[in-house]
């Protein structure tokens, strides 16, 4: 009897590779090590603060918005936000921070678990809501453009909504759960996109432009996406787990399949496609020698004004892109209609909200464009619901 | 858009049955299109023919670097009959190169006929432009190399030189040199560094002075992006460039043609005959993708972006050329042990810094006592190593890409061939006056 009550004493090969204590319950994604629970735990939450201290992404007495979707990466992001500001005294104030794309059916369900989260961690929740800000919902955007171009509009008006939620509640630093997963996937999209504007800040944990008042960052960087799962598991936190019925956008959607198949081959493809990114430097920039003018007066006081004119003109230098979007050089300019940051004369989102109201119905037949119209997540949520 | 079966638009004279780039060639413009952009990218003077020749003159001498892939016979067709078309300039007209062909045997299932080669072209026609060839065997690789044995500890990050000079090396071949990797990836990791290694040292022994690769633009697109995947990131300029190594030029004439381009020109000159590997179709979309290279799978992506975005290809190799890896300091970098580039970067430090290796310790007796028992069988093992190790033990510095594509493969042990930089060789290649 005595036997069979007394635990059976656990193999050394068993154990945690790291403690050699305790059984080994799960191998570590980032480099094969099989660890306890408690091992996890430690270098889950050392690595994130290690990350946190060495960019020095906080001070003290910030107050920080986390961007809250209720998904597991931002679930566990709220959930160690405030673990490490209580164990290691950033003195941070947490503010949740939730955008509503209106995507029915998916969105709704979502913001019910962040709403849950707030009671969880006791933290403030701002909702801010796409009809509000742009008076269009994401299941009108896609029923008007379509699916496969839904995460460019979600994109971009998202990134606006949480700077606007954010300065809503004057607060100058937004928190993502972009993790390693996310950063690697985006190093070989701008390389498969040819982006040269964004190739050599792939891989930064903070995005700042110039003019900018809201700070974001990202201090799951080199965070394996499957860590954050198996933490969120074992800690039983409360996340929403369905993924955006419009996603995955198409090309992305290849290259998250070529990432999924690497990393069956090579666990370590993620961060070493990190490791990559922040080694990618860009040629310096030819520069273009103007050829001086004939008429330009011999006299040297003069010669110093055209200096300066000329300077002043290539200052007001304005491109005209491909696409009729018009550049003004400088890093810190305002969109001319919205007053959002911006590199062109108009912002991004105002360009394709211009585009969204021409192609907005003036006429409606039945009921199925009306503001509250429900998208296909509603329609494929009412599907699974049916029995025969 | 111009549809098959058109009268060819360049020509005017055929009908087109080839379409490449949304556009219609007949088989004689398609051949031509093809060798033209291998031209423009050999366009320079130093490739031109002369007609005027001072007596001391010495013809550049070019090295193509023959791997048996479609790319090289491509390349190797479109080089001869750009000699072909410099010898028929008239009685004066001096060719512009002379061209060694350098094919290296370094593969399991490398299936190459000189002598077929040869009378496809014609032994006579090619010693009248100048074409040679030399066949390198592999093995020679390593048995003419001292070999050095490394150990690497993964969890410390840390690569230590056990043994400078190995005399009873137990690698006897090519093949037992890559097979101290068990991962297909890390393998062809290894050939890679040593095929262009052969190479350099061959071109330097031929007194060449450029070197032509293969590589197609799709060949050069799964390299940035394979470079990347393996954290070789700073490497990608190598493989975009016609890179400077010391006076060496290594030049891609193809780098702006198409995988499918490549296949379709092969197809048209009756090519695929000359070697059993042209004929065999993609064999790895059979393989499980655990069986596959992580260049196999960037190959297979790139096919299966074809139809939808066919510009992929392009952009990658264009982004590719944009990226750069001038380093100011480069010649106070260290150099890795075993592909003997710069690192740019302290891997070990790096990856310390991202990987936490602490513990929680033993917090009740069970835990205290499970830990005593795992000291105890670790005890033996430690006298083991320790009695293994000697004092001349010497940390040496491996880049991020070696020292991750050895953990990947479960390397603790490698034995490596110790060799020079190219650098080094190729400060063994000056050129006197009288020369």
């Amino acid at each position: 009897m005595e036997n069979n009550t007394r635990k059976k004493e656990v193999k050394v090969g068993q154990l945690c590779q790291l403690c050699h204590c305790r059984k080994a319950v799960m191998k570590r994604p980032k480099n094969l090590q099989k660890l306890c629970k408690e091992c996890f735990y430690h270098v889950f939450e050392t690595e994130i603060h290690l990350t946190i201290i060495k960019e020095k992404l906080f001070y003290k007495g910030e107050t920080i918005a986390i961007g809250a979707s209720g998904g597991k990466d931002s679930t566990v992001l709220a959930s160690i936000m405030k673990t490490l500001n209580e164990r290691y005294n950033y003195g941070l104030n947490l503010v949740l921070l939730s955008v509503d794309e209106g995507i029915v059916g998916y969105r709704d369900d979502s913001l019910a678990t962040v709403k849950r989260n707030q009671q969880q961690y006791q933290m403030p929740l701002e909702i801010v809501s796409y009809k509000d800000l742009y008076n269009w919902t994401m299941d009108e955007i896609v029923s008007c453009t379509g699916v496969k171009s839904s995460c460019t509009y979600c994109g971009v008006l998202r990134r606006q909504a949480l700077d606007r939620g954010a300065i809503k509640l004057d607060i100058h630093h937004v928190v993502t759960g972009h993790n390693a997963d996310d950063m690697a996937e985006t190093v070989l999209m701008n390389l498969l996109r040819g982006d040269a504007a964004r190739i050599e800040s792939s891989v930064n944990v903070t995005t700042n432009s110039i003019g900018s008042p809201v700070k974001r960052s990202k201090p799951f960087k080199y965070t394996y996406q499957k860590e954050i799962v198996l933490y969120a598991h074992y800690k039983k936190l409360d996340y929403f787990s369905t993924e955006c019925t419009y996603a995955p956008e198409a090309f992305r959607g290849t290259a998250r399949v070529l990432l999924k198949n690497l990393e069956s081959v090579r666990p370590s493809c993620i961060i070493d496609i990190i490791h990559s990114g922040g080694h990618f430097k860009l040629k310096p920039k030819r520069i273009r020698t103007n050829t001086p003018k004939k008429n330009i007066p011999q006299n040297t006081n003069n010669n110093n004004k055209n200096k300066h004119n000329n300077n002043n003109n290539t200052d007001k230098e304005i491109e005209i892109r491909p696409d009729g979007s018009v550049s003004i050089v400088k890093d810190g300019n305002r969109c001319e209609r919205c007053g959002y940051l911006s590199m062109n004369k108009i912002c991004k989102a105002c360009i394709l909200l211009q585009g969204l109201e021409a192609n907005r119905p003036k006429m409606i037949i039945g009921e199925s464009l009306t503001s509250s119209s429900d998208g296909a997540a509603k329609l494929s949520k009412t599907l699974e619901g049916l029995s025969f | 858009m111009a549809e098959l079966g058109d009268i060819c638009k360049r020509c005017k004279k055929k009908v087109t049955t080839v379409t490449s780039r949304k556009d219609t060639f007949c088989e004689n413009c398609f051949i031509r299109f093809i060798r033209g952009k291998q031209r423009k990218q050999m366009q320079d003077d130093k490739f031109k023919v002369k007609f005027k020749v001072k007596p001391d003159h010495t013809k550049l001498r070019v090295l193509l670097d023959f791997e048996n892939n479609e790319e090289s016979y491509v390349l190797l067709d479109s080089v001869i009959s750009m000699l072909m078309e410099q010898s028929n300039q008239g009685p004066k007209a001096v060719l512009g190169f002379e061209l060694i062909v350098s094919v290296i045997n370094d593969s399991p299932d490398f299936q190459f006929d000189l002598a077929k080669l040869k009378n496809f072209y014609g032994i006579e026609e090619l010693q009248k432009l100048g074409v040679s060839f030399i066949e390198i065997d592999c093995n020679s690789f390593v048995t003419d190399n001292k070999f050095e044995q490394l150990s690497l500890d993964i969890k410390k990050f840390q690569t230590l030189k056990i043994k400078d000079d190995i005399e009873d090396t137990n690698i006897k071949s090519y093949s037992e040199l890559l097979h101290q990797a068990k991962d297909k990836t890390t393998r062809e990791d290894f050939s890679i560094i040593v095929h262009e290694d052969i190479t350099i040292k061959t071109a330097v022994d031929n007194k060449c002075s450029i070197i032509l690769k293969s590589d197609s633009m799709t060949r050069m697109a799964v390299t940035i992006l394979s470079d990347t995947i393996r954290g070789r990131g700073a490497e990608i300029p190598r493989h975009c460039d016609n890179k400077y190594i010391g006076t060496f030029e290594m030049m891609h004439p193809l780098s702006d043609i198409l995988n499918s381009e490549i296949k379709t020109y092969i197809k048209i000159l009756g090519i695929d005959k000359l070697s059993p590997s042209l004929s065999v179709e993609n064999v790895n979309s059979n393989l499980s993708t655990k069986s596959k290279t992580v260049n196999d799978m960037i190959s297979e992506y790139f096919q299966t972006l074809e139809i939808e975005y066919p510009e992929t290809v392009s952009t990658v190799v264009k982004i590719g050329g944009k990226l750069s890896n001038n380093d100011e300091n480069i010649a106070n970098l260290h150099r890795c042990e075993i592909c003997k580039f710069p690192i740019y970067h302290d891997p070990k430090q790096w990856l310390e810094q991202i990987t936490v290796l602490d513990h929680v310790p033993p917090q009740n007796e069970e835990e205290k006592a499970n830990y005593q028992r795992y000291l105890e069988s670790i005890n033996n093992d430690k006298e083991i190593e320790s009695s293994n190790q000697t004092v001349d033990d010497t940390s040496v510095n491996l880049c991020y890409g070696c020292m991750v594509t050895l953990g990947v493969s479960e390397v603790n042990n490698l034995q490596w061939p110790q060799r020079p930089t190219r650098e080094e060789i190729l400060s063994e290649y000056i050129l006197d006056d009288d020369e």
